[in-house]
């Protein structure tokens, strides 16, 4: 996949913004090296600020 | 000169020095060599020039400890050998993969990747190879790694009119050897049946054994079992530290940045760790394969990725909006440790149509296995997190340390080890010339030498060790007088 059509932009957009708002649950971990692992993800520190 | 059976090879006049048995990459490939330096070489080749049942059926086995595939489907035995069945994927093994961790137990080589370097040209003719790259770092950790998918060169087809029209390389074909003979010093025969009958027994100045993987070990076993021990004077590891490349997937990936590294003709992109990252974590070698995937399957990583981090969610979905490349599964395929209790054994109650015993494998992957496949996602994931490339998750069974997941890839059909090299006889079968330690005439051929596995597909490495030794036997004095 190379460039995002307008109408899969939307719609990636929009899934996003409803699945936002679902509340945080799973687990957690921290690790030394400023990243957090939340379920099963492997993130930024920043991702979740 | 291709012969149909041994009858036909011994009513020829053709007196070779040197008997490979085994018409696989390695067997080819050295008598290729010493056929071009002109030593006159004899090929055995257990199957005929197309796979049949009743070859076949000589490769079943069991195996105990963790599901491996059928024994008999895992190996192919006829002209060219597992050759016919190989996805054609080539690397070579790390630099770091011959050097000893002092994590890894066991690990080290007795030779480094400098020693195999110099056929890597010969190699790539071989194989019909492009040239190899360099690794390209993405940070100090994962590098994007070159994996080449060549055209799979099948031996038994690429060099079957070089081998018919040689007069110094004569192919037996339908001709196995059931038992070596040794005094403990030197093997003295080789005992052959060939279309299901006694054949008379060879006699050269010098033997390899090329038959693959598992069967390396498996005649050797038993020809040391049958002369009390010599043709294997020091067996302390023979058929030991046999290794697989275990391989699943086990993480999903959003990948953020077009164009952040090259992908190939299948959508596909390869990572390694680099030697320090593997320090750090204490981890064996490992290797990611990413997979992309279609939309569909973006989507529901996207959807995830918002429910975990709603504000990361926010940037991504911007992000996403303007610069989405793909999604994809990432599969990790990576190097067993070296652990004695994996190994070749002979049954003790399944035998073949000659009446020798059958294998029976002991596999299991460890925790150190585990680790690795683990801890190098986390190592992958990170990286891509910090050169903000993409987010990785890694799959729900690998965090809840559940068993790994059944009907996928499970390993890679590399059978390493077995024979490993090694210059303590405790610890190796072969010396830094694939020589079988105190015997002075046996020699072995393929990826049951491998000390380590790495993460690497085997075929390269084995057809460099293959030109080296061929090279070796023929500066041996008493192969060119």
């Amino acid at each position: 996949m190379t460039n995002t059509s307008p109408a899969r932009r939307r719609f990636l957009i929009g899934l996003l913004a409803s699945v936002s708002l679902l509340p945080l649950v799973g687990r957690l971990r921290f690790d030394e090296g400023g990243f957090v692992e939340r379920d099963g993800w492997i993130l930024r520190r920043s991702d979740l600020s | 000169m291709i012969f149909a059976n041994a009858a036909e090879f011994e009513a020829s006049s053709f007196q070779p020095k040197v008997c490979i048995v085994g018409a696989g990459p390695a067997g080819i490939t050295i008598a290729r060599v010493l056929a071009k330096l002109g030593t006159p070489v004899v090929i055995l080749e257990a199957g005929g020039e197309e796979v049949t049942e009743e070859s076949q059926d000589f490769y079943r086995g069991t195996t105990v400890g963790d599901p491996y595939f059928d024994l008999d489907v895992a190996r192919l035995r006829f002209l060219g050998g597992c050759s016919n069945h190989w996805a054609g994927w080539c690397r070579v093994l790390d630099a770091s993969d011959f050097e000893a961790r002092p994590w890894v137990p066991d690990s080290g080589w007795p030779i480094g990747r400098h020693d195999i370097e110099p056929f890597l040209g010969e190699v790539q003719d071989i194989l019909d190879l492009p040239a190899f790259e360099a690794d390209r770092p993405i940070d100090a950790d994962i590098s994007w790694i070159q994996l080449i998918k060549s055209p799979a060169v099948r031996f038994g087809q690429k060099y079957r009119e070089e081998i018919a029209t040689s007069d110094r390389i004569a192919l037996v074909l339908n001709t196995h050897v059931t038992e070596l003979v040794g005094d403990g010093t030197q093997v003295t025969a080789a005992r052959i049946r060939s279309n299901g009958a006694p054949a008379r027994d060879l006699r050269v100045a010098q033997y390899v054994v090329a038959t693959g993987g598992l069967e390396n070990s498996r005649l050797l076993l038993w020809s040391n079992e049958r002369s009390g021990g010599g043709v294997v004077p020091k067996p302390a590891a023979l058929g030991r530290y046999w290794m697989e490349h275990p391989q699943f997937i086990a993480a999903d990936a959003l990948l953020l940045r077009e164009n952040a590294f090259e992908m190939d003709a299948q959508n596909e992109a390869f990572f390694g760790p680099s030697p320090a990252a593997l320090q750090r974590a204490g981890i064996m070698n490992f290797g990611v394969r990413l997979i992309s995937t279609p939309y569909a399957g973006v989507k529901e990583t996207v959807a995830h990725l918002a429910c975990t981090a709603p504000s990361f969610s926010e940037w991504a979905s911007s992000t996403v909006g303007l610069n989405l490349t793909c999604g994809g599964h990432l599969s990790v395929g990576w190097e067993q440790a070296p652990v004695a209790e994996n190994r070749v054994a002979l049954s003790g109650s399944e035998r073949d149509a000659d009446g020798i015993p059958r294998i029976e494998l002991h596999w299991k992957k460890g925790e150190l296995d585990r680790r690795t496949l683990l801890e190098g996602l986390r190592l992958f994931g990170q990286s891509m997190a910090r050169a903000d490339l993409g987010r990785v998750r890694l799959a729900e069974w690998l965090l809840e340390g559940e068993e790994y997941p059944e009907g996928g890839e499970l390993a890679g059909y590399h059978h390493m080890g077995g024979t490993r090299m090694s210059n303590d006889p405790q610890k190796g079968v072969v010396d830094s010339d694939c020589r079988v330690h105190g015997m002075r005439n046996l020699h072995i051929g393929g990826s049951s030498v491998f000390a380590t596995s790495g993460h690497a597909n085997p075929t390269t490495t084995i057809v460099a060790l293959a030109l080296r030794l061929g090279y070796h036997l023929s500066g041996l004095p008493h192969v060119t007088a």
